[in-house]
């Protein structure tokens, strides 16, 4: 099956002059970083959180881009491969991290958007991103790795360890669900 | 069409398709088969949606990101491959070399350890008998940890009852951090074997001036086994006092960095998790002292003297 991953055209040699030469990654970051961003806020809902993890990943990826090898698949998929992690690392370690004192408490800043960024949002993408973080986090991730990654169900399969058919029907299921979710949303404005 | 279209494989199957050719477009395509149901139709709707939404604008850190990767000028001049497995010399994300397991107990620690150490009152008032001084800071023999948050389980339900997650607090990077405190961070050029970066925080007071909160940790064969650092830098305000209670741990006079300071081993102001989830008294060595503005604080489970003074010998 085709892959729907906004390839460049000479990703294969940048990728290659990449590994000795950072000039090179400027291109693959300026193209990949709007899809890595959205697949991580896709995920995590909090644009301030979604940046530190895309950073993560370019970081990661930049690291061991010596390891990538052409070979062994396409570039965007072993890309969205680390960006998963992150991210899957970031649900894990909060489950870890409970609790603060009050002290902390007074500091915090609330995960929801503040007023500039809510005003740099539309209304739209807002109720969008409203209504995948009450998705599960199975479904988030594929939505994320199909709409935001581009990736075919074949290389979500590999990604995350279902069947192809699988993907395509918890899929389904999942924007189904999602719609849902928007249509009571809305009926509620 | 739609009489070949009945189970939800097949919908699920025909979505695919129809998904594919709107990723392929760019979310242009937008022929509806009126033989397919109204919620087939919707759901379409919604997935285009996701696939146009774009939100790259949002982001923050995309141009510093991008310059702190490549280095100015697109990297020229900026990357190496000297490094012995030629990785980019990069400043390291706080959380890329997180020990995970560490996070628990360490968080445990600091939450109690920052409560209480940034506990201000004038020191007259202070109860306790007054152990130690560093400038406006005070250590006094008060009981930092309750007795009877000793034992208890689920701690975090304890107390205030404070459940929330420590990322967004800690996730700082040194930029960041320094943006929001408002002043030039010290680093340590040295770390004792096995220690990295864990997190960094700033800590914004209503009375107090802003601290900054860096966490070090070195991960053990379980968290019950890891080692943790905290370094304190709180600029130095002109009042009020600030009041450390250490029990029964004596002060002792040292000189760091040609400033005098304290040593304090083995204060009680620590509390973690132990295996059967109750919580327990975990004492502290601690390393204050004041330099250039700023009042300076060590914390670690099990560091020595030598060992953090050595780290803050190599502050810059």
């Amino acid at each position: 099956m085709q892959s729907d991953l906004r390839i460049m055209a000479n990703e294969i040699q940048l990728v290659v002059r990449a590994q000795c030469e950072p000039v090179a990654f400027a291109e693959i970051y300026d193209h990949y970083f709007p899809d890595v961003y959205k697949y991580v806020l896709y995920r995590v809902r909090d644009p301030q959180t979604a940046d530190d993890l895309t950073a993560q990943t370019f970081e990661r990826a930049l690291r061991d881009l010596k390891d990538y090898d052409v070979k062994r698949g396409v570039f965007g998929a072993w890309l969205f491969g680390i960006t998963r992690n992150v991210v899957n690392q970031y649900f894990r370690r909060q489950k870890r991290f409970e609790w603060l004192p009050l002290e902390w408490l007074r500091s915090h800043k609330s995960s929801e958007p503040g007023p500039e960024e809510s005003a740099a949002m539309n209304e739209m993408t807002v109720r969008l991103l409203d209504a995948l973080a009450q998705l599960e986090e199975r479904e988030r991730d594929l939505i994320a790795l199909k709409f935001a990654a581009g990736l075919n169900n074949r290389q979500i399969a590999e990604i995350t360890g279902l069947t192809p058919g699988n993907v395509g029907v918890i899929l389904y299921r999942s924007v189904q669900r999602l719609r849902n979710i928007l249509k009571v949303e809305e009926s509620n404005a | 069409m739609r009489n070949n279209i009945e189970t939800e494989e097949q919908f699920a199957e025909r979505f695919d398709q129809d998904v594919q050719m709107l990723l392929r477009s760019g979310g242009l395509t937008s022929q509806k088969n009126i033989d397919l149901p109204q919620d087939y139709q919707e759901t379409l709707d919604v997935a285009r949606q996701l696939s146009e939404t774009r939100v790259a604008h949002l982001s923050r850190v995309r141009y510093s990101l991008r310059k702190k990767l490549i280095g100015p000028e697109d990297g020229r001049g900026v990357w190496t491959n000297s490094t012995q497995q030629g990785v980019y010399p990069m400043k390291t994300s706080i959380f890329d070399k997180i020990p995970f397991k560490g996070a628990a107990i360490a968080v445990a620690f600091m939450a109690v350890a920052i409560a209480l150490s940034l506990s201000i009152q004038p020191v007259a008032a202070l109860a306790g008998e007054i152990l130690g001084q560093v400038g406006l800071f005070t250590f006094t023999d008060g009981q930092a940890i309750p007795d009877e948050w000793i034992g208890q389980k689920n701690f975090n339900n304890t107390g205030d009852g404070i459940v929330m997650p420590v990322n967004d607090l800690m996730g700082l990077s040194e930029e960041e951090a320094e943006a929001q405190a408002g002043f030039a961070l010290y680093t340590p050029g040295y770390l004792p074997e096995c220690f990295t970066l864990n997190s960094r925080g700033v800590l914004v007071d209503e009375q107090a001036a802003p601290t900054v909160v860096t966490a070090y940790l070195c991960s053990g064969e379980s968290v019950y086994d890891d080692v943790f650092l905290y370094m304190h830098q709180i600029v130095l305000a002109n009042d009020p006092k600030v009041n450390f209670e250490i029990g029964d741990a004596q002060p002792v006079k040292v000189t760091v960095r040609g400033n005098e300071g304290l040593w304090i081993e083995q204060a009680p102001i620590g509390v973690k998790t132990g295996r059967d989830g109750a919580t327990e008294l975990m004492p502290v060595n601690m390393l204050a002292w004041e330099e250039d503005g700023f009042y300076f604080q060590m914390q670690s489970n099990h560091l020595t003297k030598d060992e953090m003074l050595k780290v803050a010998e190599s502050l810059q």
